[in-house]
């Protein structure tokens, strides 16, 4: 048996022009809405059915650089249809996700609900890290990707939601991140499955330089005591 | 698979391991990805990569690829079953034999790449009790939608990272067509020699509601059930409890029998499953087994146990009966998504009748015995658990199990002559005729509760607290019926036995699982407190002990489809009544025994080292297996013999018994074919004292196997397959046997309505010692053919071809040797039809 290392280059020094290609950049992404093990009738269904169909108008960028990522919606939701609405939604996207590569933590601003009308609080989430890397590869227009797994499990309230990851790195794109939160691996995630959602990378921009700015608007809050709070003030 | 990252001036650091292969592979945006190969031969210290511009640019790359989502579900395969049928299936081992991967074999046991199916569920419930073989020959292939295979399955999901579970599950996804709720076939057929067969398999599904019927009518020799079936049928005990116990008393139910003279099955069982409520499924089974078979065997038994061994010969004729009914009823109740309870309540009613007529011829003595038996034995077993998940890292099961038993065997040996000569004290008579009654009840409670602590993902802890209380109540009469209705009880000469045995086991059991990269281990330790106590005539004995049972095991996963896994365990066992009781038994026409109520426990040493390798893609399959066991204090049976009658009485002794077994097996797939070689080596020792001489005894085993087989769809399925096995004993004398098995086997669909089975065993047994040989050969054969757009089926099959009158088979115990002839049912043609709904 073969034991197979990967070797990802950083080269600083001999590549100045590759610091900023390799530390900054922008990709862009689409969703694509699966079906799930057990779909159910009614509401659920129908819903599932509109997501599928708004994914299509969907696009989402990840602009990074050496120490944080934005990935964010390419045009506002504002000017979509229903169905694109509900697409982001069962993708799980409701606002620009930011994210702290040197902390491995990423932030949000909290979705607008009843209860929570403004989106007051800007949530800090633990990037996900249990990854199994697998001996699998595939080729994603001709870059060579690996396969990496991961079982997520969110406790809210007394219930737990199981999510199941699928990654596909590039050990090429030397950059620890992906859409979403979700990084952590040796190469950039150019298709992630969260369930039965996907987000394929559809455009590289490798040199292209970005400026990412945290907000500061908001209360600051872990997830944990967010989704607390949540359960507390669901009217 | 690893990776490492460069620094800034792109050195890097490697930490390898010696002896083992690795490729590095280099990669950077914009240059070539470089490949480095190292063998474990290579010293190589420092290497440096010198990276080339690759020519295609990249400030910006668009991506063209479709992105296509896959259904995910964790240790699941899916099959959808259209895809690689094509309609002329008739049963679903017929349509699981096209999947890939997918291997059905002759008893009706299912692997999937190499990984045997532990239980069928239909529309996730559990059909007939987990049955691979009643599922695969009697649910019709159309109306199958797909497959999915789970494993390591539990049934507890939300225990599923705690629980170690080898099983791999097959779950059967009917078709939705919605007018199909009834499906099934009827099978029936008739040929020479009063030859019938009647086999009605129907099914009924809806989504609240699944019944299932399978009948079966044969006297061709054909078991509707395997034993493992019938375990799983049995299977009355918890999961979190181990249940050693065995089936001896319903064997016959289960075997084929085509090694009798005559044969009669009759089977019913039914199969139920409702879903009351969201929350409660009820589910079980009923069934009800008649069977009568006759048997002849003449053999030889050689009795080692002198340096000069003697002969005796035998000849038996039996008549079997045996009566099975049983009921179970399973009630799942899922309370929440973290919470669960299980009751399985099993009853059992069986009556065994066996008639014998033998023939012994012994140095200059000839008996004749007739022996009766008849054994009733009713049995209930039911068992609770409750399972719950506290929170993400705190869970629990409980568990609390009831057997009970009541088995009363009545033995009855007749003879015109008096036997067990100097064993039993005789009354004279003109027929001799000896009873022993025995009363058996038993009752067995045993409970644990199993505290799960998930320290992180990595470390896991757990916590065991239980207690296993047996009480056993044993009665035995023997005496002598004499002609003119007077009885001589044999009590005053020590026969006889009544006995109240009191067994616990209570203890409490720590286990830390803890993962180190690809190596999990779990060391254990138990405390155990034992108590044994029992109540004779003559005397009472009672004996505590305290223990202390390590175990560790480690699993190193070199990759998905390897493993390595080493097992250690330092046990003990308690003797059962039965080996406790201080007066006399009759075992046999020839044998007594007396158990011994001061035995003690067997201490022993448990070692094992398993590897496996699954590659199915490079068609690659290896398994190899080596157990050790060495018991350092062990019971054995001193025996004295007067001629062929003997007399054993067990006991415990510090000579140690060792035992090593190796087993492997490789597999591969070459062009078309599948090639594959096994084998089994088995040493065993142990001192024995024969006649008041102790001896070391030695008895070794070994098997080695090969096997060709097609392996491609548009082929016919053909294999060819020898096995050789050598057995040899050495004590105060010694023995050789050996025996050679050719096999083929051949499956041919032609012309899309036809399907030709046959299957052929040519066997060779030899005695080495003695110098002579002794071979059989057995051929079967069958044509079907399907009319097209029909649910009929016409099938012809000939069964034993050659006409060959009996078997043979040859084995060694521990102080005899027996060859014997088994007469097997003679050529029989078969015609039946079979009708699908």
């Amino acid at each position: 048996m073969q034991n197979k290392i990967y070797l990802l280059g950083v080269f600083f020094m001999l590549l100045p022009f590759f610091l900023q290609a390799q530390t900054t950049g922008e990709v862009t992404y689409e969703v694509k809405i699966g079906h799930q093990e057990k779909e159910e009738e009614g509401i659920v269904a129908r819903a599932q059915k509109q997501a599928r169909r708004g994914a299509s108008d969907l696009s989402f960028i990840l602009a990074y650089n050496k120490n944080e990522a934005k990935f964010y919606l390419k045009d506002d939701l504002q000017n979509k249809n229903k169905d694109a609405t509900i697409a982001a939604a069962v993708a799980e996207y409701f606002n620009p996700v930011y994210t702290n590569l040197k902390e491995k933590k990423y932030y949000f601003h909290s979705p607008k609900n009843p209860y929570d009308k403004n989106g007051k609080y800007f949530i800090e989430n633990e990037m996900f890290e249990d990854w199994e890397l697998k001996n699998e590869t595939k080729k994603i227009e001709g870059f060579t990707c690996n396969k990496a797994v991961g079982n997520m499990d969110i406790e809210e309230g007394d219930k737990t939601i199981h999510k199941e990851l699928i990654a596909w790195y590039c050990p090429e794109v030397p950059v620890s991140i992906g859409p979403l939160g979700y990084g952590g691996l040796p190469g950039l995630i150019l298709e992630l499955q969260v369930d039965e959602v996907l987000y394929g990378a559809k455009k590289l921009s490798l040199d292209k330089e970005v400026n990412i700015e945290f907000p500061i608007k908001g209360e600051k809050i872990t997830e944990k005591e967010y989704l607390k709070k949540k359960l507390s003030e669901r009217p | 698979m690893d990776y490492g990252i460069t620094d800034k001036k792109g050195r890097y650091k490697l930490h390898l391991q010696k002896e083992l292969a690795y490729e590095i592979s280099i990669s950077f945006l914009g240059y070539e990805s470089q490949e480095l190969i190292l063998t474990p031969q290579d010293t190589l210290k420092k290497y440096n990569f010198r990276l080339q511009e690759s020519s295609t640019a990249l400030d910006e790359v668009i991506i063209t690829q479709e992105y296509n989502p896959v259904k995910i579900k964790k240790d699941t395969i899916a099959f959808d079953v259209k895809a690689f049928t094509n309609g002329d299936e008739r049963k679903m081992k017929d349509a699981l034999k096209k999947i890939p991967g997918v291997e059905v074999d002759k008893n009706g046991g299912v692997t999937v790449n190499g990984e045997k199916i532990t239980q069928m569920l239909v529309e996730n419930k559990s059909f007939f009790g987990g049955s691979t073989k009643l599922a695969v020959d009697n649910i019709p292939a159309d109306a199958l939608d797909s497959i999915e295979v789970l494993s390591n399955y539990t049934p507890t999901k939300f225990l599923k990272d705690v629980t170690d579970s080898d099983e791999t599950v097959m779950n059967v996804k009917l078709k939705k067509d919605k007018k199909k709720f009834v499906f099934g076939d009827i099978e029936v057929a008739g040929g020479n020699r009063r030859s019938y067969k009647l086999h009605p398999a129907l099914f009924y599904y809806t989504p609240k509601l699944n019944l299932g019927y399978i009948g079966d009518l044969n006297n061709v020799g054909e078991s509707v059930m395997t034993y493992e079936d019938l375990i799983q049928f049995r299977g009355g005990a918890s999961r979190m409890v181990k249940d050693k116990e065995g089936l001896s008393d319903l064997k016959d139910f289960v075997q084929d029998n085509d090694d009798v003279l005559r044969n009669k099955s009759q089977f019913s069982a039914i199969n139920y499953g409702v879903e009351a409520n969201d929350k409660l499924y009820v589910s079980g089974i009923g069934l009800f087994s008649k069977l009568y078979l006759q048997h002849k065997t003449v053999g030889q038994n050689e009795y080692l146990t002198d340096e000069i061994p003697f002969m005796e010969d035998k000849e038996t004729h039996q008549d079997n009966q045996s009566l099975l009914g049983m009921f179970k009823l399973k009630l799942d109740y899922e309370k929440s998504e973290h919470e669960n309870w299980k009751y399985t309540f099993q009853f059992q009613n069986s009556a065994h009748k066996n008639n014998t007529d033998l023939t012994s011829k012994a140095l200059q003595d000839s008996t004749s015995v007739i022996s009766n038996n008849q054994t009733d034995n009713l049995s209930f077993k039911h068992y609770i658990e409750w399972n719950k998940a506290f929170r993400k890292d705190l869970k629990n099961t409980l568990t609390i199990n009831h057997n009970y038993e009541n088995k009363k065997p009545q033995d009855l040996w007749t003879s015109n002559q008096v036997f067990l000569q100097n064993y039993l004290p005789w009354e004279n008579d003109s027929l001799y005729t000896v009873n022993q009654d025995t009363r058996i009840k038993t009752h067995r409670l045993y409970g644990l509760n199993k505290f799960y602590w998930i320290i992180n993902s990595h470390n896991h802890l757990y916590f065991t607290v239980g207690d296993d209380y047996r009480k056993t109540n044993f009665n035995q009469t023997a005496f002598q019926d004499i002609t003119n209705g007077e009885k001589n009880s044999f009590a005053q000469e020590d026969f006889g036995n009544k006995m109240n045995y009191d067994f616990n086991d209570a203890y409490v059991k720590l286990e830390y699982k803890f993962m180190i990269g690809k190596l999990t281990n779990t060391a254990a330790v138990g405390f155990h407190y034992y108590t044994m106590k029992t109540h004779q005539i003559e005397n009472n004995t009672s004996l505590s002990r305290f223990y202390v049972e390590p175990e560790w095991e480690s699993t190193y996963e070199f990759s998905d489809s390897e493993k390595l896994k080493l097992k250690y365990s330092l046990e003990n066992d308690f003797p059962k009544s039965e080996l406790l009781n201080n007066r006399f038994e009759i075992r046999n026409y020839n044998a007594v025994s007396r158990g011994n109520a001061l035995l003690k426990n067997e201490r022993y040493h448990n070692a094992s080292l398993r590897f496996t390798k699954l590659d199915y893609y490079s068609g690659l399959t290896l398994f190899a297996f080596l157990t050790l066991s060495k018991k350092t204090k062990a019971i054995s049976q001193e025996r004295v013999f007067d001629g062929i009658n003997h007399f054993s009485i067990p006991v415990i002794g510090d000579n140690p018994t060792h035992q090593y077994n190796f087993m492997a097996a490789i597999q591969k797939k070459i062009a078309h074919f599948r090639l594959g070689f096994n084998t089994n080596l088995n040493w065993y020792n142990f001192t024995q004292s024969i006649d008041g001489v102790y001896s070391k005894n030695e008895i070794n085993f070994q098997k080695i196997g090969a096997k060709i087989e097609t392996d491609k769809k548009s082929w016919p399925t053909a294999s060819l397959s020898y096995d050789k096995k050598f057995q040899q004993y050495t004590g105060l004398s010694s023995s050789k046997i050996q025996s050679d098995i050719f096999k083929a086997e051949f499956d041919y669909s032609f012309m899309s309505n036809f399907i030709v089975r046959a299957d052929y065993e040519y066997s060779i047994e030899k005695n080495k010692t003695q110098k002579h040989t002794n071979h059989y050969q057995i051929l079967n054969a069958s044509l079907a053919y399907n009319f097209k757009e029909s649910p009929v089926e016409l099938n012809f099959s000939v069964q034993n071809i050659l006409n060959n009158k009996s078997r043979y088979s040859q084995s060694i115990s521990d102080f005899l040797k027996t060859e014997t002839r088994y007469y097997v049912l003679p050529r029989i043609f078969l015609l039946g039809v079979t009708y699908q709904l």
